[in-house]
């Protein structure tokens, strides 16, 4: 999907364009030498998308190991007016790590040290280049782990999941990712490199932290994280509830959540997702349900059989076709494998599938639900749906075949018809993925001019010069007042 | 009229406070009914360079700095916009008590898990000065339960940020943003509050070694040592907090209790890593605090003196210093308050493009404020 940066340009606009980044690109060899340079047209076509639909013109993939390093890149990309795209794992779905113009794309997977790791505290300092699950594998001695968990987990990075404040099924319980960062080093626009946040609580002032994590590298490129660790909890039960329809199931979040549980996990699948992910793990799934509820409690033993009793009763009020509880590790274990095993299990259905994000109301859930179906009826798309019940979070996934002429673009329409959905149930764009490319055009339905103008101010002051990632988050023309506070024409 | 704020006084006269304890805090006290009179205010501040401060209830006793030429309470602004407890989400006006909120979402087995022993202290004061209640250690600090946000800012305009919804990534993470900003990018007008189920158990144990207790029990709601002890709050379900009981050899204080809050006219607000916990209380205790609560795995010890019993702030600040962390001083006797930690400095640059993008004409803030 990727197209070389050099053949977009036309005419004299060419020529210039490719001298300046030619000059760039020395610049950036006698920095890092060349094999931490990547221009190769191959390399410019694999880093020129991330997992999404998305793909944008990449000028080069430079590979720093150092802050000093990433400061230095960003003093180049300053005097040569190019801007900087930071990328973890590109595991992303919103294309917040694709470039919108020719750009330099600062690969972040060296940084990859865990230092610091303190127990008592439960902290740690993590290289944004650390992969999600690495992490929690490495704390499992201390009985520790990293509480978000995507999907992607085992491939995403800590700097990744830092810039799209990325959450995961358990972040219903824990909050997503900008939860469990306690300070980042960031290199600003400036050059600098700063510390956002602290080791200490409350550092008087702006959060500045709160805004960093999920600014897909537009607010600076994040070089160290002070990650928060949660406990394993003593102990765990995962459930596997079978529904004869998706309203009964979600009857059955609402029910939970009003018995005052607050469970670890409250995952829905619907039968198309379902009949899919058995196929493909054999994780005991009921096919014949119209919608299975994949539940996890957590904490000590008594606490936890206390709430599986609860629960229990509440699956069966809401006429559950099966409950049951995971007898062992193995058995939970598979339980989680088909979960996660989701979006992979969906190659069987179609060669390419878009995975939306959408947040409402949990209460609206059902209404939502029944609009996105529709949505997707109505455009003749194959629509599979496993998502984060318990805190309102839809990641309806189309499946299609992207040769069918035409199709991507049916794809975005019911997209931004499922969003509009969401957002008239009081809902918005995104739960965890982020806004990136996907999504900026979208914000003004959710915000108004003055609301997009004060986030434009945000970004200005990190990036008065606009070469952090431009052409994300916020749409074009966000700002529109000057200093002063007047309209700006 | 012949103040330089008079002029506030003759476009909204019914909204002007004439008495009472708060009308000697500034040349004009204003008590703005909607979001409109409140950017009104801001309007004719910013045409006349007039300086404007925030207050809640005025009940944290956390003063201006500085006689500014107008001070708004908020404390009309308190309507309950929308509390949906199936959604755990709660909307309300900025000068709503903690107390109303707690009552409110009490009577659905809710809390909004905000400051403990203040109940007249405003959300909106709460979320401007970013304070937390005890069970933040379980439950996260009060940003992380600030979902959406609506401001007047510093030039004039109504903005919103977040939204009512528990989980939402969409944009920059404005309401995170100004919870602790002390009011220097905006009034806090509205805030979105997460609320938790409020566990049916709760018991207090008393315990003598808090760092034990943060190393061995399974998530505490808090881990609390005073000047007279230290105590574990437990809370969940009743088999839980049954089982996690067995597992201590502590005493059980008949039911749950919080520390009385610190009332002395001269406190502190000590902030470590929660590593260097022990070592902070042991500055407090040596710089002769009349009383103290230190939150243990959070890294805060706010501490108290009575009356002439002042202590040696700035060598507390380098022995605080020395662990990495800072002092702030929290309430003060006379005029103006002895120096506290100096401001970070590193992302002095940031801050002070976000202060004179949010509040260009300095209504908010003076030039060389801090915004703290």
């Amino acid at each position: 999907m990727g197209t070389s940066p050099v053949s977009e340009t036309e005419g004299g606009q060419r020529r210039s364009v490719t001298v300046r980044h030619m000059g760039v690109i020395d610049e950036l060899v006698d920095l890092l030498g060349a094999d931490r340079v990547r221009h190769h047209p191959l390399d410019l076509i694999i880093f020129a998308k991330d997992a999404g639909v998305t793909s944008g013109p990449v000028l080069a993939a430079v590979l720093p190991e150092t802050s000093g390093e990433v400061a230095a890149i960003v003093g180049i990309a300053r005097r040569s007016a190019i801007p900087v795209v930071a990328r973890g794992a590109g595991t992303g779905l919103a294309g917040g790590a694709v470039p919108a113009e020719p750009g330099i794309l600062v690969v972040m997977t060296r940084f990859d040290r865990i230092r610091d790791i303190d127990p008592i505290a439960r902290t740690a300092w993590v290289g944004p280049g650390v992969v999600n699950l690495d992490l929690s594998r490495e704390l499992s001695s201390l009985g520790m782990h990293f509480a978000p968990d995507p999907s992607s987990q085992q491939a995403c990075t800590i700097g990744g999941n830092v810039g799209t404040n990325a959450g995961g099924p358990h972040c219903l319980a824990e909050g997503t990712t900008v939860a469990h960062v306690l300070a980042a080093e960031v290199v600003t626009a400036d050059g600098e490199v700063v510390v956002v946040g602290s080791e200490f609580p409350d550092r008087p002032g702006p959060d500045l932290r709160a805004v960093v994590v999920g600014s897909e590298g537009t607010l600076g490129i994040v070089t160290d994280v002070l990650v928060r660790l949660t406990d394993d909890p003593p102990h765990v039960a995962t459930m596997l509830a079978g529904f004869e329809s998706v309203d009964a199931a979600a009857a059955t979040v609402s029910g939970i959540i009003a018995a005052g549980i607050i469970p670890a996990a409250l995952e829905m699948m619907d039968r198309l997702m379902v009949i899919a992910v058995e196929n493909f793990v054999n994780a005991g799934y009921p096919t014949d349900a119209a919608a299975v509820l994949l539940i996890e409690v957590a904490g000590v033993r008594s606490g936890v059989e206390a709430d599986v009793a609860t629960i229990e009763a509440i699956t069966e009020r809401n006429g559950a076709t099966s409950t049951r509880v995971a007898a062992d590790e193995d058995e939970r274990a598979a339980l989680w494998k088909g979960r996660k095993a989701a979006f992979g299990a969906v190659a069987q259905v179609a060669p390419d599938y878009y995975l939306h994000d959408t947040v409402v109301p949990r209460t609206r859930l059902v209404e939502v639900l029944g609009s996105i179906y529709e949505i997707a009826s109505r455009h003749g798309l194959m629509m599979l749906n496993v998502f984060h019940a318990g805190d309102g979070n839809l990641h309806p996934l189309v499946a299609f075949d992207a040769r069918e002429p035409g199709m991507l673009q049916r794809v975005a329409i019911a997209a931004r018809e499922m969003a509009e959905a969401s957002i008239a149930a009081g809902g918005s764009l995104s739960g965890e993925h982020g806004i990136g490319l996907e999504k900026r055009d979208l914000m003004g339905l959710v915000f108004g001019s003055l609301d997009l103008d004060a986030q434009a101010r945000i970004r200005e002051a990190f990036d008065p010069l606009g070469l952090m990632n431009p052409g994300k988050v916020l749409p074009t023309g966000s700002r529109c007042f000057d200093a002063s506070g007047a309209r700006l024409p | 009229m012949t103040n330089r704020a008079g002029v506030i006084a003759e476009r909204l006269p019914s909204i002007v406070v004439a008495e009472g304890p708060l009308s000697d805090l500034a040349d004009v006290v204003i008590r703005p009914r909607s979001v409109d009179e409140v950017r009104e205010v801001i309007r004719i501040a910013g045409e006349r360079s007039l300086s404007v401060r925030t207050v809640g209830s005025a009940s944290s006793r956390r003063m201006p700095t500085t006689r500014p030429d107008v001070v708004i309470t908020t404390t009309l602004l308190d309507s309950v916009v929308a509390y949906e407890p199936d959604d755990l989400t709660l909307v309300v006006g900025a000068g709503t008590t903690l107390g109303t909120i707690e009552y409110l979402v009490g009577g659905r087995d809710q809390t909004a898990v905000l400051v403990d022993g203040f109940p007249d202290r405003t959300v909106g004061g709460v979320v401007s000065a970013g304070d937390s209640g005890y069970r933040r250690l379980r439950y996260g600090p009060t940003r992380d339960r600030v979902l959406g946000v609506t401001l007047v800012t510093g030039y004039g305009e109504i903005v919103k940020g977040g939204g009512r919804l528990v989980k939402n990534v969409t944009g920059y993470d404005l309401p995170r943003l100004v919870t602790g900003s002390a009011g220097s990018l905006g009034i806090i007008i509205e805030v979105c509050l997460k609320l938790w189920p409020d566990p049916p158990a709760k018991v207090s144990v008393a315990i003598d070694d808090p760092t034990f207790a943060i190393d061995r029990i399974h998530r505490p709601s808090a881990v609390l040592e005073t000047e007279t002890g230290a105590t574990v709050h437990l809370e969940g379900s009743v088999p839980a907090v049954d089982e996690l009981l067995q597992s201590l050899d502590g005493t059980v204080e008949s039911g749950h209790r919080w520390p009385d809050p610190l009332t002395c006219p001269f406190q502190v607000s000590v902030r470590v890593a929660p590593r260097s916990m022990v070592e902070a209380v042991a500055a407090v205790r040596a710089a002769g605090a009349s009383r103290f609560i230190a939150q243990h795995g959070v890294g805060r010890v706010d501490a108290g003196w009575r009356t002439g019993a002042q202590p040696d702030v700035g060598g507390l600040r380098t022995r605080i210093a020395s662990l990495g962390g800072i002092v702030i001083v929290t309430a003060w006797d006379g005029t103006s308050p002895p120096e506290s930690s100096p401001m970070d400095r590193g992302t002095a640059a940031i801050q002070e493009r976000l202060r004179d993008l949010f509040d260009p004409l300095h209504v908010l803030t003076g030039p060389n404020e801090e915004g703290t």
